[in-house]
């Protein structure tokens, strides 16, 4: 399992406080794994208890990650710092005509974590969960963003700091038909990319070829992109979802280049299939 | 005490204290056009001035453009009114902080001035400083809001990648640039 090189999010995943609600895009489980495994192992390393609820496979994942690291998985639950639910599981026990229920959520989230504090045992909590995501790559968008805000409620009424993930790719035009604005108003934080260098090289590459021989009208635009608001995150990816916002047209074209660019600095064994 | 000065820049008109804007330029030429007369203004308004400069305007060409147009620089200059300096030099002494700057607005007060103006030319930020220096903007942003400062941000903009850019402005209260000779100003508040 390749670990990437270190980049901004290392240290904001390290260091999430209780009510911050950070999220990453991912579409690889390399990725998606070395961002949760971190999140996990920097909580347990401050005695913080965590509460894991994965589908089986990811679950996996992770506690492959946290084994190499050192930690002892069965060890962690018995003593009661780490709490792993499935989320396949949890999922209808809330879910009512596809949409959460929101008391019922919040009764079990509130419930969960209660039992993971042990009275009293560990004072932070972290969660990480995918029931949103589930939910948004089932097609139902809806319902996710619904789960969503609950979450970022419980974040708030419980102080726990919540780190979530999902399967979308920040170059697809069709993220930004609502889906990832949902996600930027529910979240603190945004992780947009493994390697945030790269992700700026190609979004400025592809925004100067866009603009090329427009360059006076580009900088009037982004002269006036101050209004602009959205969470934490990488400049290169405020940037497009405003340019998104303002000149959708460009926009598109901007992340069909930025997606080339992308392929192209990737060495061939490292391209997706 | 007012609550304005004059920007001195043409076409700009005048701004409120606490001020804490960009300017994107492209040639010496337009930092010599725009920071004098800027600089030129608050010495008419009595107020303390500290430049530090950058390539491709360095000091001693900055202070010896301003000397064939204001008389008196070097009493000035030893009065402590106006101090036009590296960004070596004044990085190098007083460190990359915000602390220093409002440190210096306070005894630009006790001394009797309006209140203190800085320009910085931040062409000697490098990629690798790049975010830790919006940080400071972002960290200037805010705490000089409502104080006896203004501070005026000059980037070279034909050097300045897409997603800086974007950084750089929302990092600042407005921005300035040359359009067809004149200046005008981006992405005002009010």
């Amino acid at each position: 399992m390749k670990e990437s090189p270190v980049s901004a999010w290392h240290s904001l995943l390290a260091d999430l406080g209780p009510t911050e609600h950070a999220v990453q895009l991912y579409q690889d489980d390399d990725f998606f794994g070395h961002a949760v495994s971190h999140f996990t192992a920097h909580g347990l390393l401050k005695n913080e208890a965590i509460i894991i609820v994965a589908t089986k496979p990811h679950w996996e994942n992770i506690a492959g990650r946290l084994t190499n690291k050192g930690f002892d998985i069965e060890e962690l639950r018995r003593a009661g710092q780490l709490t792993l639910l499935d989320a396949d599981e949890t999922l209808p026990k809330f879910l009512v005509n596809d949409m959460p229920d929101g008391r019922t959520f919040k009764g079990i989230a509130h419930d969960t974590i209660e039992k993971a504090r042990a009275n009293g045992r560990y004072a932070n909590v972290r969660w990480w969960g995918e029931m949103v995501n589930v939910l948004y790559v089932e097609g139902n968008g809806q319902a996710s963003t619904r789960l969503e805000e609950f979450f970022d409620e419980v974040a708030h009424q419980e102080s726990i700091a919540i780190f979530c993930s999902f399967l979308m790719d920040k170059f697809d035009r069709q993220v930004y038909d609502g889906p990832l604005q949902n996600v930027c108003r529910t979240h603190g934080h945004l992780i947009p990319s493994e390697d945030y260098s790269q992700h700026k090289e190609c979004v400025d590459r592809a925004v100067l070829e866009v603009f090329r021989g427009m360059e006076s009208q580009l900088l009037h635009w982004l002269g006036n992109s101050k209004r602009w608001s959205g969470p934490e995150m990488p400049g290169s990816q405020a940037l497009l979802l405003w340019l998104m916002e303002s000149k959708p047209d460009i926009a598109g074209r901007v992340l069909a280049l930025a997606r080339h660019w992308e392929n192209t600095s990737r060495s061939p064994r490292e391209r997706p299939s | 005490m007012s609550y304005i000065t004059e920007s001195g820049i043409p076409d700009i008109g005048k701004i409120p204290w606490g001020s804490h804007f960009c300017q994107m330029y492209s040639t010496r030429g337009d930092l010599a056009q725009s920071v004098i007369p800027y600089f030129m203004a608050g010495l008419i308004n009595n107020e303390r001035c500290i430049w530090a400069t950058s390539e491709p305007y360095h000091a001693e060409e900055a202070a010896a453009d301003f000397k064939k147009i204001v008389p008196g620089l070097d009493t000035m200059t030893e009065e402590g009114r106006l101090r036009i300096c590296g960004y070596n030099e004044w990085h190098t002494r007083e460190g990359l902080g915000t602390e220093h700057w409002l440190e210096e607005e306070q005894r630009s007060l006790r001394e009797g001035y309006e209140g203190l103006r800085i320009a910085a030319n931040t062409s000697f930020v490098t990629p690798a400083d790049w975010d830790a220096f919006m940080q400071y903007e972002r960290d200037i942003h805010k705490r000089i809001n409502g104080r006896r400062v203004v501070a005026l941000c000059s980037y070279n903009i034909t050097k300045i990648e897409p997603t800086n850019a974007f950084e750089m402005v929302r990092a600042h209260q407005f921005s300035i640039r040359r359009n067809n000779g004149f200046w005008e100003v981006l992405g005002s508040d009010g």
